[in-house]
């Protein structure tokens, strides 16, 4: 009885010593926007791209991902199921609704984004030389010289092969890496009865004027709605 | 040097003698040779008794197996790394060495880099809890994509963050970025 009670203190200290997520701010008021809803306070910063940059290896720039950084603070003895589909974002006062890409899917989409496309055995390869010289020589007991030039074209069919390194954030390593670090960062999913904050990606919309559209974001609770305005960022 | 090499000798002389072991069973039923006069000799016990004596124990296999080790002490050396003996080093029960420690982490295709920025320059840097250099020694780590727990030590603090090295990426590190904790 003893040591299955250890193991499971062991067990469940492995387990809390690497929780997914980020540390919350102390209170709600200390992100720029805030709302008291049904048993719980939520609050929600938008990350500046240059900060974004900053913080992750993952490219979510190059992706065309808006990156909001939500924390959930929960009433005393209130526990709520978090889950980031529940989560709806809005940019600008005519734009579509988006939901919460998953971690999978941005690495995966990133990945393909990055993977060179693959050579076709039609394809041609062109590869255009030029050459400059100096030549001399003796004529009539005279010496001549001059610069004499020369160009031309080689032409290879065909798929010449894997050339150099890999192309950056492009192998199956990466692809997980990158799937790794957003569900480490990303808001933490399940049921929870103390405050937690994370990181939701979502799709930049088609206009890509985001930084400046003022941005509303819902949650869609089991006990009703909380709606917030994010003011947009500085840049 | 050569004290650095004294562990590897202990742990490769056993394994010499390990692998030496089997031949030496092989060789083993063989009988002493029986001298027969000249005008005793039958073909047939000739070829008996002659074939054990070609299949005499050769005794140029533990000379390779030494060879390898001068060769192993080379590596070594030609890695760039410190002494662990030296003052600012690990004692000996040091649990693990990364294994970059010794190939120094060099650039490969398909690797990331990462640099390290912090103020004390002595700081002991640890991947996933093995010690992978000093600060100063190790001023672009190239590492294959992954994530990687790091960890910089000094007399007086402890930074940890974990890393997601990509392929072709550079990761710039400095120890604001990093959890930190005081040691004392």
């Amino acid at each position: 009885m003893k040591w299955t009670a250890l193991l499971y203190l062991a067990a469940g200290l492995l387990l809390a010593g690497d929780t997914p997520g980020i540390r919350p701010r102390a209170s709600s008021t200390d992100y720029p926007a805030h709302e008291a809803g049904k048993g719980l306070t939520l609050a929600a910063a938008v990350i500046p791209p240059e900060q974004v940059a900053k913080l992750f290896a993952t490219n979510l720039n190059h992706g065309g991902y808006v990156v909001l950084e939500v924390a959930v603070y929960p009433e005393a003895g209130q526990e709520i199921d978090l889950q980031s589909r529940d989560f709806l974002l809005q940019i600008g006062p005519e734009q579509a609704t988006l939901r919460a890409v998953s971690p999978q899917a941005i690495a995966s989409a990133l990945q393909r984004k990055n993977t060179p496309k693959p050579r076709r055995p039609g394809d041609v390869t062109v590869y255009p030389t030029a050459t400059v010289g100096y030549e001399s020589g003796t004529y009539n007991g005279q010496r001549h010289g001059g610069v004499y030039t020369a160009a031309g074209v080689g032409v290879a069919v065909g798929d010449p092969g894997p050339i150099g390194p890999p192309p950056p954030g492009s192998t199956d390593q990466d692809r997980s890496t990158m799937e790794q670090e957003l569900t480490d960062k990303g808001l933490p999913q399940g049921k929870t009865t103390q405050a937690v904050a994370g990181y939701l990606y979502f799709p930049k919309p088609a206009s890509g004027r985001h930084p400046r559209s003022p941005i509303h974001l819902t949650y869609y609770a089991a006990d009703g709605q909380v709606s917030l305005d994010i003011p947009p960022t500085g840049k | 040097m050569a004290l650095r090499c004294l562990p590897l000798l202990f742990l490769y002389v056993p394994l010499c003698l390990a692998q030496s072991a089997p031949t030496a069973n092989q060789t083993k039923p063989e009988s002493p040779p029986v001298i027969v006069p000249p005008h005793q000799t039958d073909p047939a016990q000739d070829s008996q008794t002659s074939a054990p004596a070609d299949s005499k124990t050769p005794t140029w296999r533990s000379r390779i197996h030494f060879g390898g080790l001068v060769v192993g002490a080379g590596y070594v050396y030609a890695s760039g790394g410190y002494s662990p003996f030296y003052r600012y080093s690990p004692p000996l029960w040091a649990p693990f060495y990364h294994p970059g420690y010794y190939s120094g982490f060099l650039y490969q295709d398909g690797r990331g880099e990462v640099k390290i920025h912090a103020t004390d320059k002595t700081s002991l840097i640890y991947l996933d809890g093995a010690l992978a250099g000093r600060l100063d020694k190790l001023k672009d780590l190239w590492l294959d994509p992954g994530v990687y727990d790091l960890e910089v030590r000094n007399t007086t603090h402890r930074f940890t963050q974990k890393l997601y090295v990509l392929s072709g990426k550079t990761l710039q590190v400095t120890t604001d970025m990093m959890v930190d904790e005081v040691v004392r």
